[in-house]
């Protein structure tokens, strides 16, 4: 796991701010708790040094809590299951909102405890997965061939299903119940196809979202079918094309493949935009992020279990200096943090943007044919404004050319820009432009 | 369509041809050398133009947006924006008027990262103190939302003329048409009441008593012609309407017949050259003469008849004929009927008249305020909760009619005259007053509420403490530090439910005026930064 370090280059702590914590919370719920107790009042003794801070909540027994500056992790012995609790953010919002107030002291026994307890066990997890343990290559081999037997299996009968879809027609999906994708994506979950599972969940959305939705169905089947294709002919392909379509497909890359095959860049991360999507039982967080120097754009994803917090804390808005493991395949896209990180706040006046949308289109083929189920990618656009055409938003570039937003109302924008070109980070569906945040002059924003 | 979809819509055991992309740049991958099914084809086909027509997305020319006027934008602090942005959620919006005030006092406009948030303010006191800060950024983009035209409707100075009102006058829904008549009425009541004329007897009767009540504005003695008229209108609510608005004019025939009545009802039985005396004598039974005149035969709360009437009479004549009658000021009149058995209902109807009379501004009239409101201050210490209940909505009326420097000494009269203050209705009596207390009030409203923390936590002390919220908006600034400190709750070594309502009350009150003390501070702030 990496460790972010939050002292700024001046040896002081850098200031969370409010938003940012919002995003380190598990639901909103926790936030206003949190905010009705960030008051001095409720607290005991607050206090910071280099590694942690601290403070008691309450009276009498009350409760104590924590937090780790190396990667925010933190403790509190209240009896919420959420994590960070309402108490954990409820201090960083107070150390947010008034600084001054936490004196910078040795902290208490206690914590420095804690503190070295994490440091070991981070310490032992560091070994455990550089020790290699002796493999059994029989036993692997054995693994590998029935779990691409069971895929092989789960593709053929996905096919014969796809099949019987297109001999009825499209029509009739409008009537289909839920339980016609749900049993089917059930059983790709069952073959060990998890992305093919949720491929197919998220084609029983699409004859509900618009009048248009035939098209759109049948290129989403046409281009499931090419996976499926594909995936059926894998030993034909590329090694890193046989990577990129198992991926997709949910085979899960194990940590040593990672490693050995994984590209490793040394950047500054700009971490433009986030978004947290709930699933049945777990949450997915997709965060961006664009090398300032290489320019290189990389998709941060994280799973969590409930109400859980997600293991690393990326924060939108923010400069993660550090080393990023690219997965292997043709795009190179999905990436995660290795080592030690050093955050800082936004403080730029430009960013590694195009400043024609015909430039990004062009850029945006050349991914589509290294991957044609991409599902989106970073657009990051220089000197463009926003304007309106028969009630949709575009923004637009200096070419008077125009990209659609999905954003219906993108109000906060156009208040701040006040029609001024500005610069703009968003990913791009193949169909339109979600914003996640922008930049005018030096002022960094993160979308709402 | 393409073909493919066609096929595909339908199903392909409906279609006999071979999926084909004839005319596609994609059209040689037909995948038919594969040896896959003929819908296998098909999918791959419309995924590969899927991919194609992904990959060579046209362009789209769009035209360009004006940009917003120059603007100066005050560079709020972030501590600033936090607590404007906490001021727009639904527990704090009621800081938002001082704010929003004390923003325009400074010339400064709202941050323009905010102007969503402002323009989508639906109430309309905040809207009015918020149009004078939004700036020229937020009107621009005021253009963009449906929603947010109301900062850009006309300005009061801009009239509409009475020709573009006719249009709505005459094929308007009932709602416009009352609307456009109180507009032709404020512009030309002349004009207004031969509009009025005109249609009248054709509408129904809800459209007449609606139509009717815009003829308070601008009513004049020319109005009563049309008025003496609607009183035979076959509806009763229309006769009542018309006959309360006769009484307004005091030379109207309905109201002298209303102030003879009014003398008959009152003596003055006092010997001569001593204090006055007042004796009420309603009659037994209604006369039919009365009930002509809009009199209500019964009351709808339960009321006797008698006392009802007399309260009915009085309430319809001004003021001003009870101090030329009986040659005493409104003082006098009260004591004088204080000991009669009809007093309460004769002091109700002086109570309505006064308020119905607001409007004419008599400092004659003004003199009633004192003895009105004394009257009815004493009766919020009735035993009858109906009394008590009464009292509270007449002096709610009667708060209306005082300047904010005279009610607060009223108020202020009336928390240091009660032996326990806990049990007035604090809060119904704090919502009379608009606008920031003054100093003695708020000082001792204070006194006693941190009294009543320290020495009690019962249920009246909660209560009490319902008016915080209240306080923590009126206190004036310059007694936010004062008001801070030195709360001391009431230790019983025992925490209780009652102790921690109390602790959350007290503790929400001083979170709102370090709230106020906040903005102000980073608002002078900001004033500096922009005046060097």
């Amino acid at each position: 796991m990496s460790r972010a370090i939050w002292p700024s280059d001046d040896g002081s702590v850098m200031q969370l701010s409010e938003d940012q914590i919002r995003e380190l919370a598990p639901d909103q719920k926790s936030v206003l708790a949190a905010q009705a107790i960030s008051n001095h009042r409720f607290w005991n003794n607050p206090g910071l040094n280099e590694s942690a801070l601290w403070g008691g909540y309450g009276t009498g027994r009350g409760y104590d809590v924590r937090i780790d500056l190396a990667n925010l992790g933190s403790s509190c012995n209240c009896p919420s299951r959420k994590s960070p609790c309402k108490h954990v953010l409820a201090l960083l919002m107070l150390f947010a909102s008034t600084p001054a107030a936490f004196q910078v002291t040795e902290s208490p026994e206690a914590v420095d405890s804690w503190i070295q307890k994490r440091r070991l066990r981070e310490q032992k997890s560091q070994q455990v997965s550089e020790t290699k343990k002796p493999v059994d290559s029989v036993a692997q081999q054995k693994r590998m061939q029935e779990r691409e037997a069971k895929i092989d299996e789960g593709l053929q009968q996905f096919s014969v299903w796809l099949d019987d879809l297109i001999l009825n027609g499209i029509a009739e999906l409008e009537l289909r119940p839920f339980s016609y994708w749900d049993t089917q994506a059930r059983r790709l979950v069952d073959a060990q196809a998890k992305g093919l599972a949720s491929r197919v969940r998220r084609l029983a959305e699409i004859p509900r979202t618009s009048k248009d939705w035939p098209p759109r169905m049948l290129d989403e089947l046409g281009r499931t079918r090419l996976l499926v294709h594909a995936a059926q002919r894998i030993n034909s392909l590329s090694p890193e094309l046989q990577s990129e379509v198992r991926q997709l497909i949910g085979w899960n890359l194990t940590q040593e493949a990672l490693l050995e095959s994984g590209e490793l860049v040394a950047d500054d991360w700009l971490i433009f935009g986030q978004q947290v999507e709930e699933e049945e039982r777990f949450r997915t967080q997709r965060s961006w992020g664009i090398g300032l120097l290489s320019a290189r754009e990389a998709l941060f994803l994280q799973f969590a279990p409930g109400q859980q917090g997600f293991s690393e804390q990326i924060l939108p808005g923010t400069v993660s200096s550090g080393t990023v493991r690219f997965y292997p395949g043709t795009t190179r896209q999905r990436a995660k943090f290795e080592g030690e990180r050093k955050i800082s706040e936004v403080r730029i006046d430009d960013l590694p943007a195009l400043a024609l949308i015909s430039d990004f289109f062009e850029l945006y083929a050349t991914k589509l044919a290294l991957s044609p189920w991409l599902a989106g990618c970073a657009c990051l656009l220089k000197n463009v404004s926003l304007t309106r055409l028969h009630e949709q938003w575009y923004v637009r570039d200096i070419a008077g050319n125009g990209i659609p937003l999905t954003n219906r109302e993108p109000f906060q924008m156009l208040a701040e820009t006040g029609g001024k070109p500005f610069q703009m980070m968003g990913e791009w569906n193949g169909n339109a432009l979600t914003p996640l945040s922008y930049l005018i002059g030096s002022e960094f924003q993160v979308c709402r | 369509m393409n073909q493919l979809l066609k096929m595909a819509l339908l199903g392909t055991g409906k279609c006999r041809e071979e999926p084909t992309l004839v005319t596609s740049p994609v059209a040689h991958l037909d995948f038919i050398s594969e040896g896959i099914s003929r819908e296998s084809r098909l999918l791959l086909q419309a995924g590969s133009l899927a991919v194609y027509q992904a990959a060579g997305k046209p362009l789209t020319l769009v035209p360009p947006l004006p940009e917003a006027p120059a603007d100066q934008e005050s560079r709020a602090s972030p501590t600033l924006l936090k607590i404007l942005e906490r001021t727009l959620t639904p527990e704090e919006t009621e800081l938002l008027p001082e704010f929003l005030v004390a923003l325009s006092a400074r010339g400064l406009s709202v941050p323009h990262s905010l102007l969503p948030r402002f323009l989508s303010l639906t109430d309309p006191e905040l809207r009015r103190e918020l149009l004078p800060v939004l700036g020229k950024r937020g009107v621009w983009l005021s253009q963009f939302d449906p929603n947010w035209a109301w900062c850009r409707e006309k300005s009061d100075s801009e009239e509409e003329t009475i020709d573009a009102l006719s249009g709505p006058w005459l094929e308007g829904s009932v709602t416009q048409r009352v609307e456009v008549l109180g507009q032709v009425r404020r512009l030309n009541p002349g004009l207004g009441l031969t509009w009025l004329e005109e249609v009248f007897s054709k509408e129904k009767a809800g459209t007449r008593r609606a139509f009717l009540e815009q003829l308070r504005v601008g009513l004049a003695a020319t109005d009563e012609p049309f008025l003496n008229q609607s009183l035979s209108d076959r509806s009763q609510q229309v006769r009542f309407l018309a006959a309360d608005l006769l009484m307004q004019l005091p030379d109207s025939e309905v109201a002298r017949r209303m102030q003879q009545r009014g003398e008959a009802l009152l003596r003055n039985v006092a010997a001569i050259g001593g204090e006055i005396h007042l004796k009420c004598e309603p009659p037994q039974q209604i006369p039919k003469e009365w009930l002509e005149d809009g009199i209500p035969e019964k009351s709808s709360h339960g009321e006797g008849p008698r006392g009802f009437w007399t309260e009915e009479i009085v309430a319809r004549i001004p003021l001003g004929f009870w101090t030329k009658l009986f040659e005493r000021i409104p003082l006098a009149l009260v004591n004088g009927i204080l000991n009669d058995h009809f007093s309460h209902s004769v002091i109700s109807g002086w109570t309505r008249a006064f308020d119905r009379d607001r409007l004419l501004m008599d400092s004659q009239n003004a003199l009633w305020g004192e003895p009105l409101w004394k009257y009815w201050f004493a009766m919020l210490q009735h035993p009858q909760q109906s009394v008590k209940d009464q009292a509270c909505q007449k002096l709610r009326r009667l708060a209306l009619q005082f300047d904010p420097g005279e009610l607060d000494r009223w108020l202020l009269q009336l928390l240091q005259e009660q032996p326990d203050p806990a049990n007035l209705p604090i809060v119904e009596i704090l919502n009379w007053r608009t606008g920031n207390w003054s100093i003695a009030f708020s000082k001792e409203y204070l006194r006693i509420t941190k009294g009543l923390v320290a020495a009690r936590s019962d249920r009246a002390v909660s209560d009490w403490l319902q008016s915080l919220p209240i306080a923590a908006i009126h206190i004036p600034c310059e007694l936010i530090e004062s008001a801070s400190a030195n709360w001391k709750i009431r230790d019983y070594g025992v925490q209780s439910g009652q102790i921690a309502a109390i602790e959350k009350q007290v503790t929400s009150f001083l979170e709102r005026l370090r709230l106020r003390s906040l903005f102000h501070q980073e608002l002078n702030v900001l004033v500096e930064l922009n005046n060097p």
